[in-house]
């Protein structure tokens, strides 16, 4: 099996319980910031990992916005959210590091606590850097590890566990985004330096580095 | 910074519960760990460690029901970082101290206490925008 595969199953058994998990706390923390974040959404929107659709009244009405996600059984838990958009919203089964979308398709990609799960992080910002428009914005709501101890050690003992549940828990989001070779625009600590947004742009000239 | 009661309570409460029950644990062990015969130094740090070691299992436990209701991140690595403290603190507390009406549950939670304190004014440092060359 590969990881993709091992991937959508793993999110496959997590929908059946996921709402439950962060549906409530988690989510009500965090509605603000990404209510914030998403209010920057315009033109035509990719939402990356759109899960269970929990992020989606955080979204700004009127807009085209694509979702995506790996699992099936979690894009039909969003399906109802999806429907109540006031908006026009498709969901589509996808994986992050093998889109089927054509080149520069969209103005801006939003994620959500996706590339703590993402197979492979690079693959999947180079998949990003393809759909979007040059000159179009990458803007992320992530967790990652830290730099700062012992937060950053707590978050290296508890990843073996956590990364069989979901997410990885000590991955350096900020340097694969600038490695892929978006331009860092801004990075704003939510929590400690581990929850953040990050908003980074492809250059203009052809997405170059 | 977090200013809604419902989470700052939530954090406390989290923190103290996983402190209690971190304290709680390490009483448990510490009459296996008595061996007779062992250098107290040796004992002493072979019982940190193991009391550590548990401390974030309990950790975890509070995290896996709180987690739910008071946020990820804001509960887990608090919790977390409670553990491992309160592990430690529960037991010496009490040795060191002395046998208090506070008891090991009571030092936990003091534990938690400081250790939501520290995770508190780390937020302050840490939090806010940077601005990438």
């Amino acid at each position: 099996m590969n990881r993709s595969e091992a991937t959508r199953q793993r999110w496959d058994r997590t929908a059946l319980f996921f709402d439950l998990m962060a549906g409530f706390g988690p989510e009500k923390r965090w509605f603000p910031f990404k209510r914030e974040l998403f209010a920057r959404m315009t033109g035509k929107v990719l939402f990356l990992a759109v899960g269970t659709g929990l992020d989606i009244p955080a979204f700004p009405p009127g807009l085209e916005i694509v979702g995506i996600d790996i699992s099936p059984a979690m894009l039909e838990k969003a399906r109802t959210r999806a429907e109540r958009y006031p908006g026009k919203m498709t969901l589509q089964v996808m994986d992050v590091g093998a889109m089927t979308f054509a080149d520069r398709s969209f103005d801006q990609v939003f994620t959500s606590c996706t590339f703590c799960s993402v197979p492979d992080p690079a693959e999947g910002l180079r998949s990003i850097r393809r759909v979007l428009k040059p000159g179009g914005w990458l803007r992320m709501f992530e967790h990652t590890g830290s730099d700062v101890f012992p937060f950053g050690s707590l978050l290296n003992f508890m990843n073996p566990l956590c990364r069989h549940i979901g997410p990885e828990m000590n991955r350096d989001t900020v340097a694969r985004v600038r490695e892929a070779g978006f331009r860092i625009h801004r990075v704003n600590h939510l929590y400690l330096d581990v929850v953040k947004t990050i908003e980074a742009c492809l250059p203009a000239e052809g997405g170059e580095r | 910074m977090e200013r809604r009661p419902y989470f700052i309570f939530g954090d406390l409460l989290s923190c103290v519960a996983a402190g209690a029950l971190a304290g709680n644990w390490s009483v448990a062990v510490h009459g296996w760990m008595a061996i007779p015969g062992w250098p107290m130094a040796v004992a002493m740090a072979l019982e940190m460690i193991v009391d550590m070691g548990l401390g974030m299992v309990a950790g975890m436990l509070v995290a896996a029901v709180a987690m739910p209701l008071f946020g990820a991140m804001e509960i887990m690595i608090p919790v977390m970082l409670t553990g491992m403290v309160s592990g430690m603190v529960g037991m010496l507390g009490e040795e060191i101290v002395g046998r208090s009406s506070l008891g090991a549950e009571g030092w936990g939670a003091l534990g938690g206490v400081v250790s939501l304190l520290v995770c508190t004014w780390a937020n302050l440092r840490l939090q806010g925008e940077r601005v990438a060359p």
